[in-house]
């Protein structure tokens, strides 16, 4: 079914494509109100994006010992990730040959052997079948006996260092070449973790009346920080600063600088050179990461930093903890989030205890950050419905690139190529690191084949 | 250790529902102890709530008095978006009775929390266990300890003080 026969066009005259108007060289950015509001761009994104390429599945340290299984979601399709016999990590749909029901209901465990409830087809860790009950009694014909009865493996599933990643459309790149420069910042987060990175336990699940893409773009965007989450900031000020973890926000001359990297498949960074990370917790962080990194590494690694792995997965270094989110578009106008506190295996109990303190305070639904995140998200999609008002003015911050040097200084540091970059004070709240994701989305959503 | 008699538990409970739903904030906040706990863990897994605070994820960890009165201040200085407005909130909350488990006996009840947000016409509910810790400070009980387990674990939007 060909874009337009899904009435997504919009109102760019001649364009199969109208609901993206990217003319950088005139200035102009814009995304058009529907591409957050039309349930028949959120099919679109679910089949060609979400059921169409590379996201992300999960962890690697999610499935440690054999036998061990994780369900989830891929798109609207359910999916088990299990590691057999000998802890080799599979993935397959979540869904039994027989009659297509869950083979495994439960959200994690370990198993080895998993028995559909409904008629008792059993399957082993690797996916294989190991049983139809009353097989012989069935009368089953010729044709029956001669189909695989396995469970049906994902046309892909590869590992880059801890995280998984799956598609559900086989015909995509390598997971390597879809990441392409941006696995740097994968490698960085690894790197703080010799022993591998790991999600604390406890379930924190939440919903927004927004479109996914408004999650997207906030979490580059460092723009609101200073107006959503004011009251989080002033909050911090008033507390004594913990030497052993940090204070408020740095202002004024220690602000330090802010930029961003888009690297060319929808994935992008946002980063910060300074964090309210204290210098005890930083020199002590950089004896213990000395070893197993760079010099530019080394540095980077005291930055703040937002990464975006196209479609559903960011992760937000706020130094003194990090988080790693998913996301889960359940139609044009909810999301759902699914957060973890991301941590290195082997880590110290002190640092452990105060690392889950200060992502308490920020993330989840609870905290006292990303609470006004989600308000923020239900206001602008309740005023993007205004659609009589014309295009939004919110992609144009940081397309003045007059002065700038061809290559980002930064990128050079950390030997990275970009597909687009911007750098400057703490005030710039660049808005071009969305861009990326955009032109992605757009071509992906044009794509002829599903 | 001596414990309150049931209806100074009861009385207890009922004034902190009541002083929630009518924002009575500070009249609230005066029922805890300044060396308090007020604690809601997340689930490990379908059956389970996690166990050991400094090794999983909580929703809320506030220890003391003075984490409680952060959040307050949020809620009343109007700063965070997510107070304007804030829902409007009905606590009802069972009779409580004293069990054994654990380290010390604590008062068990079952709640229920009705929440309607002004800004999205929506009614939504929160509802679990709560298990508290009194201890008595001159003539009064105090709160020592305020454990929640909240049933429904996937959060609308937000998850506050209130919300529980």
């Amino acid at each position: 079914m060909s874009p337009t026969s899904l009435s997504v066009s919009g109102p760019i005259q001649g364009e199969p494509f109208g609901l993206l108007d990217d003319r950088p060289q005139d200035g102009v950015f814009r995304v058009h109100r529907d591409a957050f509001l039309d349930p028949s761009v959120f099919e679109l994104e679910q089949r060609r994006i979400f059921e169409g390429g590379w996201a992300f599945v999960g962890l690697a340290s999610q499935l440690r010992q054999p036998h061990d299984f994780v369900t989830t979601t891929l798109g609207r399709q359910p999916i088990l990730l299990m590691a057999d016999e000998s802890g080799q990590l599979k993935a397959f749909f979540n869904s039994c040959r027989h009659r297509g029901m869950l083979v495994q209901p439960a959200r994690q465990g370990n198993r080895r052997a998993h028995v559909c409830r409904y008629h008792g087809w059993a399957y082993d860790s690797a996916g294989r079948n190991q049983h139809i009950s009353e097989h012989e009694q069935g009368r089953y014909p010729a044709a029956f006996e001669a189909e695989d009865h396995d469970l049906v493996a994902l046309p892909r599933f590869e590992r880059y260092r801890d995280f998984l990643f799956a598609s559900l459309n086989p015909d995509v790149d390598d997971l390597e070449t879809y990441l392409g420069e941006a696995r740097h910042f994968l490698d960085l987060m690894s790197a703080q973790a010799p022993e591998g990175l790991e999600f604390l336990p406890g379930n924190a699940v939440y919903t927004f009346r927004g479109n996914w893409k408004l999650q997207i773009e906030n979490a580059l965007d460092m723009y609101h920080f200073n107006h959503v989450h004011v009251s989080y900031v002033d909050l911090l000020r008033r507390r004594p600063a913990l030497p052993e973890m940090g204070g408020p926000p740095p202002t004024g001359a220690a602000e330090g600088e802010q930029g961003t990297f888009s690297f060319g498949r929808g994935h992008a960074v946002m980063w910060r050179s300074r964090s309210r990370a204290s210098e005890t917790l930083l020199a002590q962080r950089a004896r213990r990461f000395a070893p197993h990194m760079t010099d530019a590494q080394l540095r980077w690694s005291g930055y703040g930093r937002n990464l975006t792995i196209f479609p559903n997965m960011q992760m937000v270094d706020n130094v003194t903890s990090m988080m790693l989110r998913v996301i889960r578009p359940l139609s044009a106008n909810l999301t759902e989030m699914q957060t973890y506190c991301l941590a290195p295996i082997g880590e110290a109990a002190a640092e452990r205890e105060a690392r889950l303190r200060d992502y308490e305070d920020f993330f989840n639904p609870s905290g006292l950050a990303t609470p006004d995140d989600n308000v923020i998200y239900e206001h602008t999609q309740t005023g993007l419905a205004a659609t009589g008002a014309g295009w939004t003015q919110g992609y144009s911050r940081g397309l003045n690139r007059h002065g700038l040097p061809d290559r980002s200084p930064h990128g050079a540091e950390l030997g990275i190529e970009t597909s687009d970059w911007m750098s400057g004070t703490r005030s710039l709240g660049d808005e071009t690191c969305f861009h990326d994701a955009y032109r992605e989305w757009a071509r992906r959503l044009q794509q002829e084949k599903t | 250790m001596t414990q309150p008699t049931l209806l100074e538990a009861a009385s207890l409970l009922q004034r902190e529902a009541v002083f929630i739903d009518q924002r009575r904030w500070s009249e609230w906040l005066a029922l805890y102890h300044d060396d308090c706990l007020f604690w809601l863990p997340t689930w490990r897994d379908d059956d389970t709530l996690i166990e050991d605070p400094r090794r999983e994820v909580s929703f809320l960890y506030l220890q003391g008095k003075a984490a409680l009165a952060e959040r307050i201040r949020r809620l009343e200085q109007g700063k965070s978006i997510t107070t304007h407005p804030l829902p409007r909130t009905c606590h009802i909350v069972s009779l409580p009775v004293l069990l054994n488990g654990g380290e010390s006996p604590a008062w068990h009840s079952q709640w229920v929390n009705h929440l309607y947000d002004p800004r999205s016409h929506e009614s939504t509910s929160f509802f679990g266990g709560y298990r508290h810790h009194f201890v008595r400070e001159g003539a009064e009980w105090r709160i020592r300890q305020k454990v929640i387990s909240l049933a429904n674990d996937r959060i609308p939007t937000v998850l506050d003080l209130y919300s529980v």
